[in-house]
């Protein structure tokens, strides 16, 4: 009999586990509640240790290419027969039957149908309500009826329906009839054998750090904003700019933001120092000056290539952890103790970014934070030849450890399920 | 008979391009012309499933072949297909100028039914697999990877170096964990692997082919075996060394300064001493080292020592061992040990704490240095045996660091663990789990694996095996009087071709004369539509550069009409004559668009490319021509604009 | 300078972290965050709370000596912004406590000692003060209850402990 498994979260170790083992023979459930899939990389273009695409990805169809890759925009991940994607769905309850689990999860309505959408994007052009852009931070646009980034996969649009007007024009252009406006939120069982929780980390809105003036300053951002700045696709053409427009010369860059701090996030997150060097590597590209502010640089030796670049390309680095961020005459200043020359600064820049905890996503959702461990994050296997996590799920790291994590657990699981040739 | 399927993206391509002028000036090209309006869905694929039969040329004019190519892989019945992606590489991007957008969409539909004129059916490769797997071991991975695939029903071959042990597993590698939970795993893997063949010794040849591999090993007692296996797991383990801090530390010169390794000992016998470690501050310690040292000073406190650990960087996974080690009383300062003097049983240590900005002196009775973590000391000759790649710190490379973290150059050939990086148990166990994954894969593959060959022309090839050194994947060899294709170890990524001086290597469906008379048309057809409008050529690879230019359309980051975008399988494919030929074909610009650095899918396209182009430029300038006309460029898919960056603007 | 062998005896950085919530300076990393947040050394440049901690984690002697220590307002932004919870304001008045042992206390901390004494204060209350409170409209200030202030001091026998500082340190009579 064929066994199947639900995978929670379709990151990219959610979509590696799944991709492995569909490949061997186990029929997945993919359950996804954002839209696209791509987790936390969808916001962040340019990845490490390789400095290529986020979006790149092992997608083998075939057996014994272990080599090829693929991205996900290549579309593999949602044309593979055994492996069905559910996106903006969410689990709500999971309880054990049998030999397995029952679990039920609730779909929000996409009011576009992914068999039918061919994706000409011509509804998107006739939308006339235009909303802020949730992922656009100079002040970008988008209909009420949009892809949130153009790599996004599925590539159909969705609808906004809290912006929509229901002015049927979309509808009317759609000649393959893709669009329904009246679809409604749908729910669904699946019996499954096994649970693979990769429901991943985010990156915390740094709103509640005492100190860090995010809340008052557009111009002290996150990374996952400064990405989708220098990302060409974003709403500033990979420009880096202030909230007044103006060109940046001028970035300061403070390091664990909340973690490695009883007060917020007691561990370390990992994965902030080597993507605050890869950032400020690529700023540094455009010209920009960048101080960063750290504690100790923790970066893995597959990117210490990264330390090594930012140093040559002029990067200053300041040992001491900022107090504050204060706006003075507009600018944010980041207050600190250089404690090599034990001098306070008061450092003037046209952008501060903050490196926010990685914060486990998977304790927002209840019945999957029964499986969770310390600090929000689960164990490899949680439960026995039934429970699995694998990634950020199971404590921040970056993508080539994570892949590691979720070619393990795939192994382990087939294992489980199948027990051999 | 040639056929061509036009289609119209929900009746929205008409808005961008003259479909009626495009059937009528293509026509006498096809047979038949088709026009549909949504193909790639279930009405659109019925309607190929009736007009295409198994004997068709056929060519896509739609949607890019990374979108519409995937379900029709499964439901066409012919081979022969040419995708033209009219909508991304034509109608999105030069939505200013629908005439000119027209006749792009001609010239590369006639470009299309070239291309699918010199297109061959697919060569089936043989996939006979040995289902046997070899790891050479020695590191922990090493024992978890033959676990695996015992617990899977893998015939495994563990083979450990000369005179390892089993002790050894917990000795080497005290790094890695905590040592209950060292021992614990060890033990457990000891039992859990216990199907496998354990053998001490080294391996001295490696022959074969990704899947059929056979292996000499010579054994601890002076025999040689022969062992025939389907893949290869390196999981080799890592030595320590003393740093470059040992000599000023009096490493050597005095039995109390010692490696940390030995702190334990030193610790568990002695309480009441005050103990220096020192980290060296040339080495870039890893995670495991740095959770290793908190440990070890931790456990030193606790028995009543005093402990100061003289550090840079405090790099953990874990912060409340780092926690843990303040509680527990260790002082660590902020700097490098520069001077220690003897003093009758005691060191005077001196080193500058940065963060105070003061050279301070301490006396101590014992100094414990971090020492460097190096590869096991046979890897470098382990690595010439199986033709592998070293890093710059001499472990064993990986083929792509980001998404592959154990496949290595070779096909076939995996690595696990500290054979790549020191890491933590934990990590360690993943990497050889994932390890044992990819053979596991390997093993049970089924079906055929079908691709495009090279064919090499015996009469041509003046055997200088150009080619048998550029194929990235030792597809190519030399056998007596002739070069020899192992298709189960090629990748079809033909830069042999390009390679080949004699231009003795044909590729099926991408042959020498396809690509000229393809280049030709498409000058020949540029001048008979646009007039003497400047045109440009880029030669893109079929993985990163053509998803980019894919996504240039997705993202309406639009660039001038007049460029065409020629598909190979890789950049490394492309030759100065290709590039020559654009050229004297009128091009005014000439673009090789490979992966990123370093990123090439086939490894070595992205580099090749370059070298190719810097040659030609040479070439051009030799001759009085404007070098400028060609370049090399990577793009991805990230970089959507980068065809808007790299295409010459005209007014 | 080379500052040998503060370490030869942990006498000072022991007695510290015996004391209640001592211990509490052992979870300090060095990270800096106390000194940008302490609005004395964004006046006062060589006033740093980090590089007192610092010193007391490596025993130096020296901080019995510091009569920076004494600068600290205990406004306790410190403590409030440290990542580790280290209880910053309490170990720099333990600092202060080490001074006194050893009879190290700057002249304007005994002036204050000995104001709250005479007058029931810190400060000298000047008439210009006096204004700027009615201006802005805050509530007349009183006379301390002197008797009780003395009364409870003595009792809890800080009189004669300052007076004994005063002996060592020769304090000026200031009346």
């Amino acid at each position: 009999m064929t066994k199947n498994a639900v995978v929670i979260g379709a990151g990219l170790a959610g979509i590696q586990v799944s991709q492995q083992l569909t490949d061997l023979g186990i029929t997945i459930h993919l359950i996804e509640k954002e839209p696209i899939i791509g987790g936390l990389s969808t916001y962040l273009g340019r990845v490490f240790p390789t400095g290529d695409c986020a979006l790149c990805l092992d997608a083998s169809n075939e057996m014994y290419d272990g080599h090829h890759r693929k991205c996900q925009y290549r579309g593999l991940v949602t044309e593979k027969k055994n492996l069905k994607l559910y996106t903006q769905s969410e689990v709500k309850s999971i309880t054990e039957a049998d030999s397995g689990f029952k679990i039920s999860i609730k779909s929000e309505p996409r009011y576009v149908n992914l068999d039918r959408c061919v994706v000409c994007l011509e509804c998107i052009d006739v939308c006339d309500v235009e909303v802020a852009d949730e992922y656009a931070l100079r002040g970008g646009t988008r209909k009420a009826i949009y892809r949130p980034i153009p790599q996004g996969v599925p590539h159909a649009p969705l609808i906004d329906l809290e912006h929509c007007t229901k002015c049927g024009k979309c509808v009317d252009v759609c000649k393959v009839n893709a669009i329904d406006l009246e679809e409604k939120e749908s729910s669904k069982t699946i019996n499954t054998d096994a649970v693979i929780i990769a429901t991943g980390v985010e990156e915390k809105i740094p709103l509640d750090f005492p100190g860090y003036e995010y809340r008052t300053s557009d111009d002290i951002i996150s990374h996952a904003e400064l990405a989708r700045m220098l990302d060409p696709t974003g709403d500033t053409n990979g420009v880096v700019t202030t909230s007044a427009g103006d060109v940046v010369s001028k970035v300061t860059m403070v390091l664990c933001v909340g973690s490695r701090d009883k007060t917020a996030f007691e561990y370390c997150s990992q994965a902030c120092c080597t993507y605050s060097l890869k950032h400020a590597e690529m700023l540094r590209e455009l010209g920009i000056d960048v101080t960063i502010c750290y504690m100790d640089i923790r970066v893995p030796n597959h990117s210490f290539h990264y330390l090594e670049s930012s140093i040559e390309k002029g990067v200053k680095f300041i040992r001491g952890k900022p107090d504050k961020v204060v706006v003075r005459s507009g600018k944010p200043v980041t207050v600190v103790e250089d404690t090599q020359s034990q001098k306070l600064m008061q450092i003037e820049s046209d952008l501060v970014v903050l490196a926010s905890p990685l914060a486990p996503l998977g304790i927002g959702n209840d019945p999957v934070s029964a499986f969770l461990g310390e600090y929000g994050f689960a164990q490899r296997v949680v439960k026995e030849r039934k429970v699995y996590a694998c990634g950020t799920a199971t404590g921040p790291t970056d993508i080539p450890t994570s892949i590691a994590e979720a070619n393990a657990v795939a192994l382990r699981v087939y294992s489980d399920l199948k027990g051999g040739i | 008979m040639k056929k061509l399927f036009l289609c119209t993206c929900n009746k929205t391509l008409n808005k961008w391009l003259d479909l009626e002028r495009i059937q009528k000036e293509i026509g006498s090209t096809f047979e038949s012309v088709k026009v549909h309006d949504a193909l790639c869905l279930e009405e659109g694929l019925a309607f190929l499933d009736s007009e295409v039969s198994k004997d068709d040329a056929i060519v896509i004019g739609a949607c890019t072949s990374q979108i519409i190519g995937v379900p029709l892989e499964r439901r066409l019945k012919t081979e022969q297909v040419s995708f033209v992606p009219i909508r991304e590489h034509v109608a999105w991007v030069h939505k200013e100028d629908k005439k000119s957008a027209t006749n792009k969409a001609i010239i590369l539909l006639q470009d299309g039914a070239i291309h699918v004129n010199h297109m061959e059916p697919k060569t089936a490769v043989d996939l006979q697999i040995e289902k046997k797997i070899l790891v050479v071991g020695g590191g922990l991975a090493g024992l978890k990877v033959a676990s695996d695939l015992v617990q899977l029903g893998v015939e495994v071959t563990l083979l450990e170096p000369p005179e390892f042990n089993k002790d050894d597993y917990v000795e080497k590698n005290q790094f890695m964990a905590d040592s209950s939970t060292l021992k614990d795993t060890v033990n457990g893997l000891l039992a859990t692997s216990k199907g496998a063949k354990k053998l001490n010794g080294t391996v001295t040849s490696l022959s074969g082919r990704a899947g059929l591999f056979s292996v000499i090993i010579k054994l601890d007692d002076g025999k040689e075996m022969d062992l025939l296996v389907g893949a290869i797991v390196v999981a080799t383990h890592t030595e320590q060394s003393a740093p470059s801090l040992a000599k000023t530390s009096l490493y050597g010169k005095s039995e109390n300064s010692v490696l940390i390794s030995e702190l334990a000992t030193l610790a568990s016998n002695k309480s009441g001493k005050t103990i220096l470690v020192a980290q060296d501050p040339t080495y870039h310690e890893s995670d495991a080292e740095g959770s290793y040292l908190l440990r070890e000073v931790t456990q030193a406190a606790e028995k009543g020592n005093t402990v100061i650990v003289a550090h840079f960087n405090i790099y953990t996974k874990d912060e409340n061992l780092y926690r843990k080690a303040r509680e527990s009383g260790v002082i660590f300062v902020r700097g490098t040990l520069e001077k220690v003097d003897k003093k009758k049983d005691q060191f005077v240590c001196r080193l500058e704490n940065t963060l105070e900005s003061q050279v301070r002196e301490f006396t101590v009775d014992y100094i414990v240095l971090q020492p460097e973590r190096k590869p096991w000391s046979g890897t470098r000759k382990l690595a010439n045996t199986l033709d592998l790649n070293l890093d710059q710190s001499g472990f064993i490379k990986t083929r792509y660091s980001k998404m592959k973290p154990v496949q290595t150059s070779k096909r076939g050939i995996f690595i696990a663990g500290n054979a790549k990086t020191p890491m933590n148990l934990n990590d360690a166990l993943a990497s050889a789990s994932n390890a044992s994954l990819e053979v596991f894969k390997n093993i049970i593959a089924e079906g055929e694996r079908k691709g495009w060959i090279p064919v090499i022309d015996e009469e041509q090839c003046d055997l200088c095996e150009a080619c048998v050194n550029a194929c990235p994947n030792d597809a190519l060899r030399r056998d007596e009087d002739l070069i020899k294709h192992v298709p189960m170890n090629c990748e079809f990524c033909g830069i042999c071709v390009s390679a080949c001086p004699t231009r003795a290597i044909e590729f099926q469906s991408h042959k020498k004369d396809s690509w000229l008379a393809r280049i030709e048309a498409i000058g020949a057809n540029h001048k008979k539509l646009e007039g003497k409008k400047p045109f440009t050529l880029v030669y893109a690879c079929s993985e990163c550069a053509n998803a980019s230019i894919d996504q240039a359309g997705f993202t309406g980051k639009g660039y001038p009409t007049g460029t065409y975008v020629l598909q190979f399988p890789c950049a490394g494919m492309v030759s100065p004559i290709e590039i020559l030929k654009g050229l004297v074909e009128g091009a005014e610009q000439v673009i090789v668009a490979h992966c990123p650095p370093g990123g090439c899918h086939h490894q070595t396209g992205d580099h090749l490319s370059e070298l190719v182009v810097k040659f030609t430029q040479d070439m051009l300038t030799s001759i009085g021509q404007d070098p400028s006309r060609i370049k090399a460029t990577y793009m991805i898919a990230a970089l959507p604009n980068k065809m808007q960056e790299e295409v010459a603007h005209r007014g | 300078m080379v500052t040998k062998d503060t370490m030869s005896s942990l006498e000072v950085r022991n007695w510290l972290l015996d004391q209640p919530e001592g211990e509490t300076l052992l979870r300090c990393y060095q990270c800096g965050r106390c000194t940008s947040a302490c609005p004395v050394a964004d006046i006062e440049p060589s006033f740093n709370p980090r590089l007192f901690l610092q010193k007391i984690l490596l025993s130096d002697e020296l901080i019995a000596e510091e009569q920076l220590v004494w600068n600290c307002l205990t406004c306790e932004q410190c403590e409030v912004r440290c990542p580790e919870h280290v209880k910053i304001p309490h170990i720099l008045i333990l600092a202060k406590v080490r001074g006194l042992m050893k009879g190290n206390v700057p002249a304007a901390a005994l002036d204050r000692a000995r104001n709250i004494l005479s007058i029931g204060r810190s400060l000298e209350v000047s008439s210009p003060m006096l204004k700027t409170r009615e201006k802005m409209g805050l509530p007349d200030l009183g006379t301390p209850p002197m008797d009780q202030i003395v009364a409870m001091l003595v009792d809890i026998g800080i009189v004669g402990k300052i007076e004994k500082a005063e002996s060592i340190y020769g304090g000026t009579e200031n009346e």
